[in-house]
């Protein structure tokens, strides 16, 4: 079962728990690889990502809105 | 004092640029033939892509993405000056408003498809070679499967990026942009084939900025 449109962003089939590193992943995917390239090379450092110790839910509460929108 | 890049937007779609960005840095717009690029203050080369620092990116370009069409631009990206911001602008100009027009009114939502059975896929590695590539065509050949099963969300998506079999245990990996009015009828879809689907999990993240659909230099 998914979720409904209004928490999309941790919409999941089963575990709830586990959405929330899967969005944070996504959002690093996303944002190290994605949007337009404006330089020949981004040089980062990679740092240590704690994918665990983040308070995603101001994520969450910001992209309600948008799903409603 | 250099810049750090958010977004483009087309300066008549009437964005909000207000707030801050990362290091809490104040976004404001560099407006160049009749685009606006969003930027802040920023000493050095590219951010560390801290936790932190990608999520206030996040919120910058969410916010940006409330008020119109955005292009986020990749995270760390950083310009010498606002003569550098403008050129970019003025050079890139035709280009960033076709990708403007191609996202206006959409969202960017991710799917991930999940083998149900981690244990299966976890198990792989201790096995000779010849039957670790046997499963690795097996995993590949299952992925395409569970990718054809997951065509009728074209349909209802403007465009679309797919990974397949990305890693052994994410059979697909995709990126869907969708109009924001069809959001709703997406999500539903989803959960239709993930009720149909018996092997795997289907997970949707979003609604994102189009990152997965703003594209690098032209060719």
């Amino acid at each position: 079962m998914v979720s409904p449109p209004e928490t999309l962003y941790a919409s999941t089939s089963a575990r709830q728990a586990r959405s929330q590193p899967v969005t944070l992943v996504d959002l690093i995917d996303r944002v190290l690889s994605g949007g337009v390239v404006v330089q020949g090379h981004v040089t980062l450092a990679v740092a240590d990502i704690d994918l665990i110790d983040v308070d995603i839910a101001l994520l969450v509460a910001a992209t309600v809105k948008l799903a409603e929108k | 004092m250099s810049l750090l890049l958010y977004g483009i937007v087309e300066a008549g779609d009437g964005p909000e640029v207000a707030g801050v960005g990362v290091d809490e840095q104040p976004l404001r717009g560099v407006p160049e033939a009749s685009l606006l690029a969003i930027v802040s203050d920023h000493r050095g080369r590219a951010p560390d892509p801290t936790t932190n620092a990608m999520l206030a990116y996040e919120r910058a370009v969410r916010r940006v993405m409330d008020g119109g069409a955005v292009l986020p631009v990749q995270f760390g990206s950083v310009l010498d000056d606002e003569a550098a911001v403008r050129e970019l602008l003025r050079r890139r100009r035709k280009d960033l408003l076709a990708q403007l027009d191609r996202v206006r009114g959409a969202v960017e939502i991710g799917l991930r498809a999940s083998w149900r059975d981690r244990e299966r896929v976890t198990d792989r590695g201790r096995k000779s070679g010849t039957s670790y590539l046997r499963d690795r065509l097996e995993l590949r050949q299952n992925a395409r499967r569970v990718a054809s099963e997951l065509d009728p969300l074209t349909a209802v998506a403007r465009s679309s990026r797919r990974a397949l079999a990305p890693r052994p245990d994410l059979p697909v990996l995709d990126s869907y942009l969708v109009d924001r009015a069809r959001v709703s009828e997406f999500v539903a879809l989803v959960a239709q084939l993930d009720h149909r689907l018996d092997d795997v999990e289907l997970v949707c993240t979003g609604p994102w900025p189009p990152y997965s659909f703003a594209e690098g230099t032209p060719r």
